[in-house]
Parts: structure tokens; sequence; C-alpha cells
């Protein structure tokens, strides 16, 4: 995509930033109407990221998967450092009351998360596509189906595969 | 598939292909289905066992919103991430230094070059809707005040482009107070003086009515110097106003091993959360660990330690452990005073932050502690047996009175103002709301009442939740007219606080004249506080009636206190003053100056610099400007020093000194003093307090003084909005504004604003000719110079001058000022005769009373060279214009409009004396200065219109 600074690739930067920022929308608006958030430092990441990985795309099937997998990267990145962060400084002291009772550590749950999705691309890179359109672009199943050109039951079925996966998964962390 | 079996095979020796291979056959059948389907499949056991645990999740739905909300938390999170170098406002991001549950912080430094500071940015989770953005930043409003040489300092706030609220505070470069003493190496005494600044940094907080719910090591620092220092009050009082129901939401940000037992059972948090707080630090300074440690694995049982467990005493802790403090010490009163401040009933621990620090004062001085152990404990828990809701409501209600403040805006902000007055109501109420049933039914309803659930959707205001609670105290407890007195005594404070002053003077008088009927008779501070209560509504006669009779019971009886007497002191002193009566003013204050000195409360007034204050007030009153400035300027350094350099006190005392410097003819210090006061008030107060008017009005006094009325019109036109409510700023406002376009000549503008001043004020003060004083003399020159109402004008200046007379005597600066006036309006009249004579006599009292060049001689040097213009006496208008240009040049900033006026009066004279080419140099270089700084409507711009055509023509002849 860098290679070529026509106007077309110009084109295809704005186009593929509009849709990073739909992923976050998406994401955040599945879970709380209510939130603003700062996407835009999000996205201009996510985007950077892209950019850099040099890739060029297909068609935008190819286009939606690398934004949602670009979005899966940046999170995982963040949540590895924040972990770092939280051993190294006075771990017990730091114990947040909302982190214990939601017995989960929201940074080690995108870390179980990110590597069950690894080891899902044993199973099929279908599969992981179409967790990660579902999980990081915030798509509904019949978009997926859509974007994939693939029946919505097969959506349904590996979704729901995915799902129980991923909950065994964080079940068994630590 | 035996192949692909080992290629495909992972690390735990599962192949993942097959598990869902499997999975997919079984989960859409009936599950008496799947051991048939197992047994056809080529999964081994482990796989088997695999498929099993994933249908079984399958079957779960509840589990799936919990991958979303993990990736969801995340991008939240990141969203919330700043970058080294961003900018926030003037703000420049440094790096994180923390985060938690309610928002992160960073370091940041003001990047504006105005300060080198650096500073903390909190920046909390994003707020819902645009309600709850506003209530934040009536929060911070609050948090404003909050400053006190143990609290780290709320500087700033704003929001983020994205419309995400920050706070801004100051920076503390400390350890947590544990740390602190282990590091140090502090011995038992140097950790519970320690803890005793905490004590008092808490207490002042609960004064401001701010609870920090979230005391613990890491929020309160010592710094190098040794200095305690709080932190984080931000977000606790936020929280406050936030989400009062009982969900978990409240108990974000909560540290679990210093929460109290109500906070983890979602309850609402007191001052007594705090004292639980403060109990749990000493606990951890005493024994090096807190009362109920908690294991990351198993909150649960923490939550229950918390709510039902005693804790070991520290001297047990330390017992079992080699700690630096020997058990001996600690056995017995600090175990006690620990365990008081613990206990799990809000109700039993300390009333409030002071009286642990007493205790513990007690015990550094070797008295006998208040706190006793449990089992000793009888009184008091037979008496919350009794009435439990009682006791509990009463706090509960003064919090709750204040989360429906925040409801209503203007309200709130009357009790923003007052809210250490409020503080007081809480306490009273704590101390007299004791028993009866219908006690507790009211408390109860106005509780609920208060509840955000009930008003959402209608705006609360104080007013329905008082009346709500006066209706059935008034129509109940007949039979316990005790209880029903002090309820009354209660409700009148509220009301006055609201700023309902006839109420409040009414329900006091009724509670009173019922505990006149129980006890027989009132003391002197009873008929003292009912006095002043009359004064505050502006009773006078009623006022000074129980004021006296205070003062004579005072002087009858031995027994009553230093501070009571200072109290009453204070009452008639400001009732004088208010009367305008100055010299009994200032011989009260001294009273009260005196009694002060002998017996300082600092807990009252710190520094006595609010006696000094009214003191200070009453020189300047008398005219004694040097002895006032004197005792004021001394004021100032004692309330920076105290207060920190932006308080509302100290708003209030630069107004007053710039008033007093400008009286003294002391310019450049008085545009100092009210600049600074101004730009103090813009960023403490909103615009209907009180406050913030007086250092408008105060800084407008200051512009008008030196010549820049154009300035004030301008300060003004900013000012006045359809947002200010407040009566007497729109008074104040409009009468101000017509002595700026006095001075620039706009008399019909100017009595248009005079008159609606004036109408507003005169029902108020037509009594006191201090606060009449300035719009009546206005209004009356006004009525007249835009021949609006001669005969009234003329009036009213009379009546005004014989006031000053007798108030301040003939030869004063007001007498001569209206003196100065009265020969204006004669001069408008064509009474050339009449208006010398006043001009004389008002000159013979600016000869004592201003010195030679003062601004207010050389207008009075310009009026008698407009005297002499009106009856074309151009010579002799002459010598009197150069002497009021003169005196001008001292104190008016160049290009202002008396100079440039006078300036273009000389050319007027200089041409009818022939002296044409003079007056065209002359008119050049002022006119059009003149007509750019009035409107068309400024009997100036006529003028120097016509004085234009008039020298022009001669050129172009």
């Amino acid at each position: 995509m860098m290679k070529d600074k026509d106007g077309g690739s110009l084109e295809l930067t704005e186009q593929l930033y509009q849709e990073l920022k739909g992923c976050a929308n998406r994401i955040l608006a599945n879970q709380n109407a209510n939130l603003t958030l700062q996407t835009t430092e999000v996205v201009n990441e996510a985007c950077m990221r892209l950019i850099e990985s040099d890739s060029k795309f297909n068609d935008k099937a190819h286009l939606y998967r690398s934004a949602a997998k670009a979005m899966r990267h940046l999170l995982i990145d963040h949540a590895r450092a924040k972990a770092t962060d939280k051993r190294g400084n006075n771990a017990v002291k730091t114990a947040w009351m909302d982190d214990l009772l939601s017995g989960t550590d929201e940074n080690i749950g995108l870390i179980v998360i990110d590597q069950t999705i690894d080891e899902m691309q044993s199973i099929s890179e279908r599969l992981v596509s179409i967790v990660e359109l579902h999980y990081f672009a915030g798509f509904s199943q019949p978009k997926i189906a859509e974007l994939l050109s693939i029946g919505l039951a097969t959506v349904e079925r590996e979704l729901k595969f995915a799902r129980s996966f991923l909950s065994q998964r964080l079940q068994h962390q630590e | 598939m035996s192949a692909s079996n080992e290629n495909e095979t992972n690390i735990n020796g599962i192949n993942l292909i097959a598990v869902k291979q499997l999975f997919d056959q079984c989960v859409d059948v009936d599950p008496s289905e799947w051991p048939s389907l197992f047994g056809q499949s080529q999964c081994n056991e482990v796989e088997i066992i695999q498929v099993e645990e994933l249908l079984a999740l399958a079957a779960n739905e509840q589990q799936h919103s919990q991958h979303e909300s993990i990736i969801s938390q995340q991008l939240q999170d990141l969203g919330q991430k700043m970058m080294p170098n961003q900018r926030l406002g003037p703000y420049q991001i440094e790096h994180e230094i923390g985060r938690g549950g309610m928002g992160i912080v960073f370091l940041a430094h003001r990047a504006d070059g105005l300060y080198e500071q650096k500073v903390a940015i909190k920046i909390t989770p994003s707020f819902a809707s645009q309600e709850e953005l506003q209530r934040f930043h009536l929060e911070r409003q609050i948090l404003a005040q909050l400053q006190h040489p143990n609290i780290a300092m709320l500087l700033d706030g704003g929001t983020t482009p994205d419309n995400r609220p920050f706070l801004v505070m100051e920076y503390v470069n400390g350890e947590p107070i544990t740390s602190y003493a282990n590091s140090h190496n502090l011995n038992l005494k140097q950790r519970l003086k320690l803890f005793c600044a905490v004590c008092e940094a808490v207490n002042f907080a609960h004064d401001c009515l701010i609870v920090h719910r979230d005391l613990k090591p890491e929020n309160v620092l010592v710094t190098d110097e040794g200095k305690v220092k709080l932190l984080d009050f931000g977000v606790s009082k936020m929280l406050q106003s936030e989400q009062l129901s009982g969900n978990t939401t409240m108990q974000q940000g909560l540290t679990l091993a210093y929460a109290s037992p109500e906070q983890v059972k979602g309850e609402r948090s007191t001052t007594a959360t705090d004292i639980y707080g403060l109990g749990a630090l000493l606990y951890e300074l005493l024994c090096a660990t807190v009362p109920h440690p908690v294991k990351t694995n198993s909150p649960e049982q923490a939550i229950q330690n918390i709510c039902l467990k005693e804790p070991l005493h520290p001297s047990q802790v330390v017992g079992k452990t080699a700690q630096p403090l020997h058990y001996k010490a600690l056995k017995g009163d600090l175990d006690n005073i620990v365990a008081q401040a613990l206990r799990k009933e809000p109700v039993l621990r300390y009333a409030s932050a002071i009286d642990l620090q007493a205790d513990i004062q007690r015990y550094l001085k070797g008295q006998a502690v208040l706190a006793t152990p449990r089992g000793h404990w009888y009184r008091l828990t037979k008496f919350v047996k009794r009435h439990p809701i009682s006791t509990a409501l009463a706090g509960a209600l003064v919090m709750a009175l204040n989360a429906g403040l925040i409801i209503s805006l203007n309200l709130n902000q009357q009790l923003v103002a007052e809210r250490d007055q409020l503080q007081k109501t809480q306490i009273k109420l704590e101390q007299q709301v004791v028993t009866a049933d219908q006690v507790i039914d009211m408390l109860t309803d106005m509780f609920r009442a208060a509840s955000p659930n009930k008003a959402q959707g209608k705006v609360l205001t104080v007013d329905d939740l008082v009346n709500t609670a006066l209706a059935q105290i008034q129509t109940s407890l007949q039979d316990q007219p005790e209880v029903k007195s002090r309820l009354l005594t209660v409700l009148s404070d509220v009301h006055y606080y609201v700023g309902k002053d006839q109420k409040a003077v009414e329900l006091l008088e009724q509670a009173l004249t019922l505990k006149k009927q129980i006890k027989g008779a009132l003391t002197a501070v009873e008929l003292g506080d009912l006095g002043n209560r009359y004064r505050m509504a502006g009773q006078y006669d009623n006022a000074e009636k129980y004021l006296q009779q205070s003062m004579t019971l005072l002087e009858q009886t031995r027994e009553t206190s230093v501070l009571d007497k200072i109290k009453i002191y204070s009452y008639l002193g400001l009732y004088y003053n208010e009367r305008s009566d100055f010299e009994q003013a200032l011989r009260f204050f001294t009273l009260q100056h005196q009694h002060w000195t002998e017996q300082p409360n600092e807990e009252i007034d710190p520094g006595a610099t609010g006696v000094r204050y009214n003191l200070a007030n009453s020189y300047r009153q008398l005219q004694q400007q040097q002895k006032a400035l004197e005792i004021m300027t001394s004021v100032l350094a004692d309330r920076q020093r105290l207060y920190g350099k932006t308080h509302p006190k100290i708003v209030e005392t630069l107004s007053w000194l710039a008033g007093a410097y400008m009286e003294n003819n002391q310019m450049d210090y008085a545009l100092e003093a009210s600049s600074h006061s101004y730009q103090l008030a813009q960023k403490l107060f909103e615009p209907n307090m009180n406050r913030y008017f007086e250092s408008v009005i105060t800084h407008a006094e200051v512009l008008m003084a030196i010549g820049e009325y154009q300035q004030a019109v301008a300060l003004f036109a900013a000012e006045i909005t359809p947002a200010v409510t407040n009566k007497r700023a729109k008074a104040y406002y409009d009468a101000f504004l017509s002595t700026a376009l006095l001075n620039l000549g706009d008399y019909q503008q100017g009595v248009v604003h005079a008159r609606q001043g004036f109408d507003i004020l005169n029902p108020i003060y037509k009594d006191s000719i201090a606060f009449m004083y300035e719009v009546q003399s206005s209004y009356g020159l006004l009525a007249i110079l835009s021949d609006t109402d001669i005969k009234q004008g003329t009036a009213m200046l009379q009546t005004l001058y014989a006031g000053c007379v007798k108030q301040w005597g003939e030869q004063s600066q007001r007498a001569g000022l209206i003196m100065h006036y009265l020969g204006i309006s004669e001069l408008h009249k064509g009474e050339f005769t009449q208006a010398q004579a006043y001009f004389d006599k008002a000159a013979k009292t600016f000869d004592q009373v201003y010195d030679a060049n003062h601004k207010q001689r050389g207008a009075l040097a310009q009026s008698y060279g407009e005297l002499y213009m009106a009856q074309r006496q151009w010579s002799e208008a002459l010598p009197w214009l150069q002497k009021s240009l003169t005196i001008f040049g001292k104190s008016q900033a160049p290009g202002t409009l008396p100079i440039t006026l006078v300036n273009a009066m000389q050319a007027e004279a200089l041409w009818h004396m022939g002296d044409k080419r003079q007056a065209s140099v002359l008119l050049k270089r002022h006119g059009d200065t003149i007509i750019n700084q009035v409107t068309t409507e400024s009997v100036y711009h006529q003028y120097t219109i016509g004085l234009q055509q008039l020298i022009s023509t001669n050129d172009n002849r």
C-alpha cells in the first residue's frame, strides 16, 4: 500500500481509517450505548500499524480482516504492558475492588483470549477470521457471512464453538 | 485421518480439529444422543472430556458476554491513554503515574510557560450525559474550595476534546505515610503526630461536606519536608453525588483492604466512613498490617471479615511479630482508640476526625482517653438500640440535602457558598435530633425524597425537601415541645442558608417561643441568635430589641462564656455596621477582638482574621484609612499563608483592599488588587454568588476611578447576562453601570439603569445610607441631567446630602461629592450663582478630605471651568481647565475621557478667545479620541461634533 503513492491508495487509507473507527465504535456500542471515547487516538494507532504492515488488500473482506487483526494486536499489546506494570508496582496494594469482584483480571483475560485465538489457528483460518471479525471488529453474524461469502448457519456454528472454547480457556487461566 | 491426527495435535496432545468436529456434531442434537456420537468418534478420552466441557459451556449462555466485556474494557482503557507530550489545555502530559478503577493519573506540566509547575492530571472514565458533565463542573467548584495545607490542591479542571472531564491537582512528590514512617524509623510519638495532621486535613474536608471515602497510605503522602498531604479527593466527591444506589459501580475504585463495612455493603458513605479509613490507617501505622488483610483469591472472605469480624488489637499483632513498636505501648488506650475508629456501626465510631485526633492528643499528654473497650459502651449502645434509625438518618439528612442540591442549580450555588454553615447544621442535627417516631418518619421521608431515584426527571429543590419536613413538624410533635423546638431551629438554619431570610427568622422565633415555654427564659446567646437572624432578614427594630436584651443579659450574668461573648459582640458589631453606626460597630468589634486575643479559637477563625477584618472595616468606614489598610494588609498575608493564594477569602480581602486603596488615592495598588480579585473570583465563584458580583463591582469602581469608563461599561456588558438571577447583583450592576454612563455623558441610558438599580435596592436598604449612597447619588444626578425628573432628582440629592452630613459629617468625602453634584445640577438648570455657591462649598470640603492630586478635585476644577464657559467667561475658564488637566494627569490613564474632554473644552475656550489655530490643533488631537470612546447617545458626542463643526468652519473660511 505504501509502495504506490497514487490517489487510489490514499483513498484506501481513508477507507481503512473509517473501518477501524467503525470497529471501535461497534465494540463499544455492543457493551454500553452511552460511552464516548477517544476513539480517534486508538484508531490512529491501529491504522498506522496496518499501514506499516505494508500489506496489499485483495478485496474488501481482506481489508476488514486486516482491520480486525490490527485492532486485536493493538489491544493485546496494551494489555501486556499493563499486566507487566501491575506485577511490577506494589501489586498487592493496588488490588482494586472491582477487579477483585469481577473475578477476572481483564489484562490476563485478553492475553488468554489472544492465545486461544492463536490455538484456533490450528483448526482453521476461517474460524480465526470469524472470531476476529466478531470480537475485534464488532460485526454481526449476517454481516460476517456476507463478507466471507459463507452461509449464516456456518458462521453461527463456528461462533458457537469459539465462544465455548474461549470460555473454557478463560476458566482454566492460572 | 490418522496422519493428520499427528500433524494437528497441539502441545497438550489434543487434536483440536477432531474436538471441534465432535462438538459440531453434538451441539445441535439432544444430549441423550451424545454417548453414541462419542463412541463413533476417533477422539481419545482426553479429547472427549474436553468436548463434554465445551458442550456444557455452550448450554450456559451467561458465559458469553464475558469475552465482549474483556475486549471492550481494554478498548475503553486504551482510549483513555494519553500519549507523552499530548496537550490538555495548557498542560502537557509527561507520563502515566497511576491507574485504577476510577481513572488514570498522569504527570504533566504547564506548557504555556506561565508557571513552572508539575501537576497530576486525573482523567476520569467517560461520562454519559450532559447533565453529568454539568454536575462534574459543580463538583469542581466545591473541590476548588478545598484548600488546606495538608490537602493536595485542586488547581484546575476541564474536559478533553472528546468530553471526558479531567482534574488538575497539585503534584505531590512524597512517600505513602506508612512507608515514610518505616523508612524514617519514626517512633510511636512521631507516628501519632503525623497521624494527627491527617485527622486535621480530613476534618477540614468534612467541614466542607466532602467525604474522602478512600483513605489509604497511597492517598496520604508525606513529603521530604515531613508534611502530610492528602490526595485524591476529586474522585471521591464525584462518586458521592454520582450513584447512590447500592449497586456495584459504587464500589469501583475502592481498595478493599481499607474499605469500611458500609462501603463493601454498598451503603451510603458518610463522614463516619472516613473515620473508619483513618482507623485503618492508624492501625497500619502502629502494627504494619491492615485490619483485615485481603487475599486476592477470596475477596468474598475479606468482605465477610470486614463486615463481621473484629480485627486483632494492634498490640496483639505486634505481640506476634517483631515490630519496631512495643506491644506494651499499644495495649490499652491505643488499642481502644483504634477499635473505636474501626467500629462496624458508623454511629459508634468517633463523631468526628477532630474527636479522634483529640483522643490521640490526650494519649500523648498522658491524659485519660475517651475511647473505652467495647463492653463499656453500654450507654451509647443502649441509646442506639432505642433509636437506631434516627441517629443514622440525622447524618444522612444533610448528605441527602447535599445530593438534592446538586440537582437544583441555583440553590446549590447558595449552599455551596454557605456550606461551612451547613456543616454546622449537620452537627446540630446529629446532636439534637433524638427521639420520637415522628422524627424518624419525617427524616425518612426527606431522605427518600432526596434519593436520586425519586429525583430523576424532575428538579428537586431544597424547598421541596424542607417544606415536606416542615409541614410534618408543625402539625405533629405537640406533646414533645423540646424536640419540636430543636427541629424548628435546624429548619430555620436551612431556610437561612437557602436564602429565605423571612421564613428563617419566623421559624427561629417559633422555636425559641417554645423553648421559653419549657425553660422559662432564653439565654443571652439565644436572644443574640434571634436578633442576628432578624438583622439578616432586614427587620432592624426586632433585631435591635433582641440584641439589646441579649446585651443586657450578658452584662448581668457572670457565667457567659468568652466564646458566647465574642459571638454576641460580633452580632452587635454587624448590626451597627449595617445601620451605618460605625462608632458603635467599632466599639463592639474592638471588644470582640479583645476577648479573642484573650482566648483565641483557631477552629472557628484561624488567625482571628475574621475579627480583624470587621475591625478594619469599621476603621475604614470611619475614614481612618491608614489604620484600616494596616490591619487589612496583615490579614491578607495571614490568609494567604493559612488558606493558600487561591481561596474565596483571598478574593474578599483583595476586593476590600482595592476599595480602601482607592479611597486613599493609591490607584496603582487599587487596580492591582481589584484585577487580581476579579480573576480569582472568575475561577472560584458562580456568577450569582454575592462574592462574585462584589468582586466585579470593586473592579469596576477602580476602573472608573482611573478614568477607564468604557472598560467599566465593557465589564458590565460581559457580566450582565440572563444567567444573572441574583437580584442584588443585578441592582448593583445597574447602579454602577449608570455611574459609568454618567461619566461618559450618556445620560439617557444612564438614568434607565440607575432607576432599575434604585428600584431593587431602595425597598431593602432605604434606611442604610452606606448601601444606598452609590445608586441614589447617580440616580439623582442623572434624573436631572437627562431632564427626566429634575424636581425628584434635586430632592433626592438634597436628602442624600443631609443623610451624608448626619452620617459622616459635613467635611466628609461623600458629603463633598454630593455638594459637587448639586452644583452640577444647578449649572445644568442655568442657576449659575447657586452652582458657584455649591462648588465653593464642595471645594472647601475637598480641601480637607482629599489630597491635592485627587481626581475629585480635578473634576471640581473642570466643573468651575464649565461654569465660566456657560457664562461665556472664556479667559476665567482656562486656568480652571488647566488645573483640572494637571490633577487628572496624576491619576487618570492617558487618553481616557476626563483628560480628552477637558482638552476639547480648552479648544472651545481658546477658539472663542480668538486663538483659532491653537483651538484647531487641540481639537484635532483630542476630538476623535472622545468620539471613539462614547456612544452617539452621549452628550459629549454631540458636544464634540458641534465643536468640530464650529472650528472646521473656521478652518475653511
